[in-house]
């Protein structure tokens, strides 16, 4: 599921810098799934994550000649992508996570027991998983899908690694937090 | 994954998402794996992640694909963006892009313009070298039959080089942010130089033939082509095409046979002698030119 580095990814993006229109319409074949599925965490309207898609290829087009293979294509793909995600959400005022909420979730450790998600239908979970918050499904679909390292995730969503495991720790708490309500409401 | 391998007998909470991953280094991931035997909890959690992979990897499979016009949409945007840095006048990007509007216009010009006028000076080659040349008297007057029709050939043309009637590219190029001014620039240049060519083409043949320079004949076209065809083109410009070729008719009626049609409808007619390139001709057609494309009649755009 998570795209296979490929060998020439990196050159791919040396030919943008040099202009080569080709190599841009390659690498949309070869991201298009990845970005678009990350911008669709930030935002549901899939209009709005077209647009920011959009955005992210003519960032890509304009600044290829700048990429230095200091982090792989994949990273730096998706850190424009987030980047020019979150201006153009901040631009249009609108929210991207609720942070304040998300973050401050109470850290009590929950017995396994009352954490565990395996008993739960598929369907159920996937549903859930669509009800989380933009920055919970952010960190999940970069580790879990494009299995990121902690430190790429870490890069890309510009926080410390810290974060990025408290975050996960959280998005794990926010899901079971949402099939109980779910169990709650059919009692 | 680098992370700090907790002591075997506490909980690998951090390390559980790695370990699901398989990125954890060989000594870490056996630590974790020895740890899990004898841990129900952090088995259990093992778990708990492997159903968020699922469900994650899952919601990711059902993500619907992007719309397949995305990349024109990405394309467009890139060319515009281009379009406003010119505004940075670097000279090769101007040249470029200059070069790009040239050769984008060839196409875009009326296929019947090229005919035509190659059909013109075809005609009035033939109909020379079909009149008896022995004398030096006929040599001339065949001569001047054929800067007739060179410039006939050549001037007409000019009037089919920009306007809504004419142009089948006119909505494309009101359409686009090019200016106008550096459209009907180009398109003019391409078909006075096309016309020079066919003139230079058909003067070569009758020097062949007549005897007597190329350049000699040259001279006696050149500057009455450049001269009407720049009046040509500010008349269709101002008033239209057809009535343009009426004028270039008339004038070149008057210049070849004057004293016959005058005769003919009873009436002394003005002599209007353009005669053979000379400055004065020269200076006439680009004033001409400058004032049809800075006093140009407003069209309608569609683009900024």
């Amino acid at each position: 599921m998570a795209t296979e580095p490929l060998a020439d990814d990196a050159q791919l993006i040396k030919r943008i810098g040099r202009g080569d229109r080709q190599a841009l319409s390659e690498l949309y074949a070869r991201y298009q799934r990845v970005l678009f599925a990350y911008l669709l965490q930030l935002t549901p309207d899939y209009g709005l994550a077209e647009e920011l898609l959009q955005d992210t290829l003519v960032a890509v087009w304009k600044s290829a000649h700048s990429f230095e293979s200091r982090s792989s294509v994949l990273t730096w793909l998706i850190g424009i992508a987030r980047r020019q995600a979150h201006n153009t959400l901040r631009q249009r005022r609108i929210p991207v996570a609720d942070l304040s909420e998300v973050e401050s979730m109470p850290a009590t450790d929950l017995e396994p027991e009352e954490i565990v998600l395996v008993g739960v239908a598929r369907a159920e979970l996937s549903e859930a998983f669509r009800r989380l918050a933009p920055l919970h499904r952010e960190v999940l679909l970069l580790i879990f899908v494009q299995e990121l390292s902690y430190q790429e995730t870490a890069t890309i969503l510009d926080v410390p690694i810290g974060t990025v495991k408290s975050r996960l720790s959280n998005a794990r708490r926010a899901l079971r937090a949402l099939l109980d309500a779910k169990e709650d409401t059919k009692r | 994954m680098t992370a700090q391998i907790p002591h075997e007998r506490e909980h690998m909470a951090d390390l559980l998402p790695a370990y699901v991953n398989g990125q954890l280094e060989t000594s870490s991931a056996r630590v974790v794996r020895e740890h899990l035997l004898s841990c129900a909890s952090c088995r259990l959690e093992l778990l708990t992640w492997e159903a968020l992979k699922d469900s994650a990897r899952q919601v990711y499979a059902e993500t619907p694909l992007p719309s397949p016009q995305l990349m024109e949409q990405v394309w467009s945007r890139i060319a515009s963006e281009e379009m406003q840095t010119v505004g940075n006048w670097s000279p090769t990007r101007l040249l470029r892009r200059g070069w790009q509007v040239f050769r984008a216009q060839i196409p875009l010009i009326h296929k019947s313009l090229w005919i035509a006028s190659a059909l013109v000076c075809l005609f009035g080659l033939v109909l020379v070298l079909a009149m008896a040349h022995d004398t030096v008297g006929h040599a001339r007057w065949a001569g001047n039959l054929l800067v007739l029709f060179i410039v006939v050939a050549g001037a007409s043309g000019s009037a089919f080089i920009y306007g809504s009637a004419v142009d089948p590219g006119f909505e494309l190029a009101i359409a686009t942010p090019t200016s106008v001014r550096l459209v009907m620039i180009c398109r003019m240049i391409i078909v006075l130089g096309y016309n020079f060519l066919l003139g230079m083409l058909a003067s070569a043949v009758f020097a062949a033939v007549y005897g007597g320079g190329l350049w000699g004949m040259v001279q006696l076209w050149l500057g009455p082509l450049l001269f009407l065809s720049s009046l040509c083109l500010a008349i269709s410009l101002f008033v239209s095409s057809a009535f343009a070729l009426i004028c270039t008719a008339v004038i070149e009626m008057l210049q070849a046979f004057p004293a016959t049609l005058g005769d003919r409808l009873g009436f002394p007619l003005p002599i209007l002698d353009l005669g053979p390139t000379s400055p004065a001709l020269l200076i006439g057609a680009l004033l001409l030119i400058v004032c049809a494309v800075f006093f140009m009649p407003k069209q309608p755009r569609l683009a900024s």
